[in-house]
């Protein structure tokens, strides 16, 4: 009957022991969670918890399945990460059962069922899974040490030190088998089909040496054990509890808005300046962050030399806080109430001896680099690659609007970004008078002139970049071109139409994005359209999402959205296209990855070019034109120029050109055209000019 | 559970009665488990483990209580 | 350091010439409608020193402005931007006026201040470009003027150091208080006003004055304005007919002397 002793060669003092480490090791994980938890609760509030269902499948989805982890392009880490937890949580439930067994089942209900069938498939089952945790395992030293990612180049001790503990424990656990089957020379040895390899080399030893080795190795063993649990809190392996619960809590329905300053006449502070000033969700994602830098990959300042990188600025500021939180301060270290706080040096304010030390740290200045804060394009490509699903854009905007709504400190150039906002509602010079000038020409009709609004299909929402700027007006004029080709009947707002705001949002500063929504928002309500297409996604992208905080609730489309079911529908027809001219397609952050358009610009494409060139990081790993986030009024001056490094790589993959949809990546596609001297051979053009071209 | 206020314990947030409750589990968790191993006797390790257990816990969450967190 | 720095509102100068209308028979601007006037660029800069001086050293920043209705605007503008007070003078036979009545306005409503140790106001006002009302103001008050500067340096409670922009470089000038100096452009970026300010200008109380409140009754224009219109200006283009290259730049030569030109 295949069994084991339980406890084989392990004296009564080791098993003691074993059960005051185990309260050793709760006490640790109490006390650090829980400073942890009272870190977090210092932030402001945080919406009420809904949906209580969807977060727990979302959470079991991403733990268990590792939804987000297994993915195009970490096909390779996510089946890593697979093994690895797997591995560790199957070893984990295999002690419990021999928890079951030894202390449950058998004193209190006198069976064993350690036996026999259910003691072979035991087996077989756990010594696959050692072997999947120890593969895992050396995958990822494999992935970090020997592949040269870019994101790895600096490793810190710690990944070394989890990395080491745990392939300790794995490779322990195997020799524990081996040596207890060749001492004991069990006749059921095969059945352990990993260590039985190691037990045949085994036999030939004298059993009382094995017997040594075994109890060396099972101090080790359990030793390495209470390591690894009593650093869980300290190192990364935090994310096991941070980052199931980071998931757990996002807004499920935060796809794209910004939170709103509600009331923000009456608010006295702005932002967030010291982390206290982040609502307590925000603080639980500094935490979750087990920099595994997939936020690294797409983003387009880490991959132009610019200072910001999202996971270092979440690592920082992560670890700023919990030095507040004082992790390692308590009963064994000094107080921290009556002391500044310098990185994790204790100051007393008051001791001339300590004068010379610096004043308190920071967030903005110290921790975070204001260059950081402005270098970001808000295209998101951080958040969705996280596997936790932290949510860097928000936390970057909050700390931007401080600087702008309290401080009154940001570049110069948004100065005339925001004077020009409140002047012209255009973030140009250009008088509001003119904005509806190119309409005129192209016989569009401006709805304040429309006798009966309740006739029209749609409104179309032109932007200020189509209404202002010669190279976008081209696009308006393309697109009042299909319009009209399928006889949809529309007018355009035109003097009535101002900013969205998006620029003024991103940029942080909420008043007068709050100013120019609600005047647009009074606007289309008078009206109350059926429907809204904007030939921009950012205009699309505000009206869609974010207008209903202010009360504008309105049905958006984007143009390639209408495009695409006008085709679909025959309303619009278009010649059948021959042949593919080799144009690639750039997905625009928003409207791929913030609002999930990205099937209906290719289909388009499809229809009227017969085809187009996919780039390597396209969809949700597309890569940003740098104009998101206010930088399109913005100089670059930092690093490399993003534009570039994405036109390289359509250049790259062979394209004559590239397809967008967007008029600022048109603007920023444009002027890298001419910068790398490509014009001759490189063209950049919307999708409505696409399809005009071709009716 | 986050978000929600934790349970009303029989000792309230980092008192030193709180964390003498604490550390009295724990050893008598330890206690039991020790009894229980030395003694031979079973039944006993189950519920000292798991008072030994929850016990740490308690007494590390009552020991983190008690010490403030640094302003701003 | 107690600053009054005195500021117009015009129309809003990057607003393309081709929009803007003139009325003949009036002889009066019409600035294209919808387009809101604002603060004169140059008395930005003169707000933006006073701020900064008011940082460095402490004391109060008074704005005064003349103008109609819509410079209440401009004002609490400059109070969102860090301005302690605010006075607007505001009378029909005044907001119109020329440089001259203009200057004694405001120098009558700076009289009826407390205390000032310096005057700021810009160089000139970008729709008329004068350049005479912060002159006119410093004679009427008996202050030294030093106009356009640049940089003020090493300023103190009873003098500065100023550079003063001349045409081919600067000097460097020492000015004893109480002064007057005119601002130029490149002396600094005016700041954005943060939303406190925004929020505490829009609560401000900005007591206005009239032509009797400073004692002006019946002031008379010394400058009469003839004609106002927009000079339509012709480009002729002639192209110098020659059979080879040195031909026509001899003939071309020719030509421009017969012009006077060279």
């Amino acid at each position: 009957m295949p069994t084991r002793q339980i406890g084989w060669n392990v004296g009564e003092i080791a098993f003691a022991v074993m059960y005051v480490l185990v309260a050793v090791q709760a006490l640790v994980l109490g006390y650090a969670f829980t400073r942890r938890y009272l870190m977090w609760r210092r932030g402001r509030d945080y919406a009420p918890i809904d949906r209580i269902g969807e977060r727990v499948r979302q959470t079991l989805a991403v733990a268990l399945l590792h939804r987000r982890l297994i993915r195009p392009g970490y096909r390779y880490a996510g089946v890593m990460h697979l093994f690895i937890f797997w591995g560790f949580v199957v070893l984990f439930i295999g002690t419990i059962i021999v928890l079951l067994e030894a202390d449950i089942a058998r004193p209190y209900f006198g069976f064993s069922f350690y036996q026999g069938t259910f003691y072979v498939v035991y087996k077989l089952v756990i010594n696959l899974f050692g072997l999947l945790f120890l593969i895992g395992l050396l995958m990822a030293a494999y992935r970090r040490y020997a592949q040269h990612l870019p994101k790895f180049r600096r490793s810190l001790s710690d990944d070394a030190i989890v990395l080491a503990i745990l392939l300790f424990l794995g490779v322990t656990g195997f020799l524990l088998e081996a040596l207890r089957l060749s001492a004991t020379r069990d006749a059921a040895a095969p059945i352990h089909w990993v260590a039985y390899p190691l037990t045949l080399v085994l036999n030939g030893a004298d059993p009382s040496v094995l017997a040594a080795a075994h109890t060396l190795t099972w101090w080790s063993h359990m030793l390495a054990n209470t390591a690894l649990l009593v650093y869980i809190p300290v190192s990364k392996l935090a994310h096991i509890f941070t980052g199931p619960t980071n998931v757990f809590l996002r807004a499920t329905d935060a796809r794209a808005a910004l939170p709103l300053i509600a009331n923000i006449e009456e608010q006295e502070h702005f932002g967030a300046a010291r982390v206290t000033d982040f609502n307590w969700k925000q603080l639980v994602n500094f935490d979750a962050c087990m920099r595994c830098g997939r936020c690294l990959d797409f983003c387009p300042t880490f991959n132009t030399g610019k200072p910001l990188k999202p996971r270092q600025l979440i690592v920082e500021v992560g670890a700023y806080m919990n030095r507040q939180a004082g992790l390692l301060a308590g009963p064994a270290g000094p107080r921290v109430d009556e002391a500044g706080v310098r990185g994790h040096e204790l100051v007393a304010p008051d001791e001339p001896r300590l004068a010379q030390v610096p004043r308190v740290a920071e967030l903005i200045g110290d921790v975070v680099s204001e260059d950081e804060l402005w270098d970001c394009t808000t295209c998101r490509a951080c958040m969705e690659q996280c596997p936790v699903r932290i949510e860097h854009v928000p936390l970057i905007v909050e700390m931007r609007r401080n600087l702008v709504l309290e401080q009154s400190r940001f570049p110069q150039e948004l100065v005339s970004l925001f004077n020009n906002l409140e002047r012209n509602a255009n973030p140009y010079s250009f008088p509001a008078s003119t904005r509806a000038d190119w309409a005129a020409a192209a016989g569009v009709q401006e709805l304040a002139a429309v006798a009966d609004p309740g006739e029209l299909e749609l409104i179309y929402w032109v932007g200020c970049m189509s209404s202002f700027d010669a190279r976008n007006q081209r696009v308006a004029n393309a697109l009042a071109k299909i319009l009209k080709t399928a006889e949809v009947k529309f007018a355009i707002l035109g003097k009535e139409e101002s900013c969205v705001g998006d620029p003024a949002r991103r940029a942080g500063n909420e008043y007068l994005y709050q100013l120019l929504a609600q005047t647009n928002i009074e606007r289309l309500n008078q009206y109350q359209p059926k429907r809204v297409v904007a030939s921009c996604p950012h205009c699309f992208n505000t009206l869609k999402n974010e207008y209903p905080q202010l009360g504008g609730s309105y049905e958006v489309v984007h143009h390639s959205q209408l495009i695409q079911g006008l085709i679909d529908s025959g309303r619009l027809k278009v010649p059948a296209a021959t042949l593919r001219d080799g144009f690639a397609y750039h997905d625009p952050c928003y409207l791929g990855r913030y609002n999930e358009v990205y099937d209906e610009p290719r289909e388009v494409l499809n229809s009227v070019r017969g085809g187009f060139v996919e780039l390597p990081r396209c969809r949700d790993r597309g890569f940003c034109c740098g104009a998101g986030g206010a930088r399109a009024f913005m100089e670059e001056k930092r690093g490399t120029r993003i534009s570039h490094n994405r036109l390289n790589e359509a250049i790259g993959a062979q394209a004559s050109g590239v397809a967008v949809a967007c008029p600022f990546c048109v603007t920023m596609f444009e002027d890298g055209v001419r910068a790398l001297n490509v014009e001759e051979r490189f063209a950049v053009r919307d999708i409505a000019e696409i399809v005009a071209e071709a009716l | 559970m986050i978000g929600r206020v934790p349970k009303r314990r029989l000792f309230d947030r980092g008192r030193p009665e709180a964390i003498l409750g604490a550390a009295l589990v724990t050893l008598v968790g330890i206690a039991l488990t020790s009894f229980g191993v030395f003694t031979h006797t079973p039944p006993a390790v189950a519920p000292g483990a798991t008072l030994a257990l929850l016990g740490g816990a308690w007494l590390g969450n009552s020991l983190a209580r008690r010490m403030p967190l640094e302003a701003g | 350091m107690d600053i009054v720095v005195t500021v117009k509102q015009v129309p809003d100068p990057d607003i393309p010439p081709t929009h803007f209308k003139v009325d003949e028979a009036a002889s009066k601007v019409i600035p294209p409608a919808g387009v809101a006037p604002v603060m004169n660029g140059y008395d930005a800069n003169a707000l933006e020193a006073a701020l900064r001086l008011k940082e460095q050293l402490g004391g109060k920043v008074t704005v005064v402005s003349l103008g109609g209705d819509s410079a209440r605007d401009t004002l609490k503008r400059a109070i969102a931007m860090g301005a302690d007070a605010a006075v607007h003078i505001n009378d029909p036979s005044l907001n119109e006026a020329d440089s001259t009545t203009t200057a004694r306005a405001l120098a009558a409503a700076i009289k009826k201040l407390d205390h000032f140790d310096l005057i700021l106001s810009g160089r000139q006002a970008s729709d008329t470009d004068g350049g005479q009302v912060h002159l006119g103001i410093a004679t009427h008050l008996g202050l030294p003027a030093v106009s356009p500067i640049q940089k003020i340096d090493d300023a103190s409670a009873d003098s500065l150091t100023v550079e003063r922009i001349i045409e081919d470089g600067y000097q460097r000038l020492k000015v004893r208080l109480p002064a007057l100096l005119g601002v130029s452009s490149e002396m600094n970026e005016p700041r954005y006003p943060p939303l406190k300010g925004i929020m505490a200008a829009g609560r401000a109380q900005i007591p206005v004055w009239t032509a009797a409140d400073l004692g002006l009754d019946g002031v008379a224009p010394r400058v009469v304005l003839r004609r106002l219109y927009v000079e339509t200006r012709e480009a002729k283009v002639e192209l110098i007919q020659a059979d080879s290259l040195s031909e026509a730049g001899t003939k071309l030569a020719d030509k421009l002397r017969e012009a006077r030109l060279v």
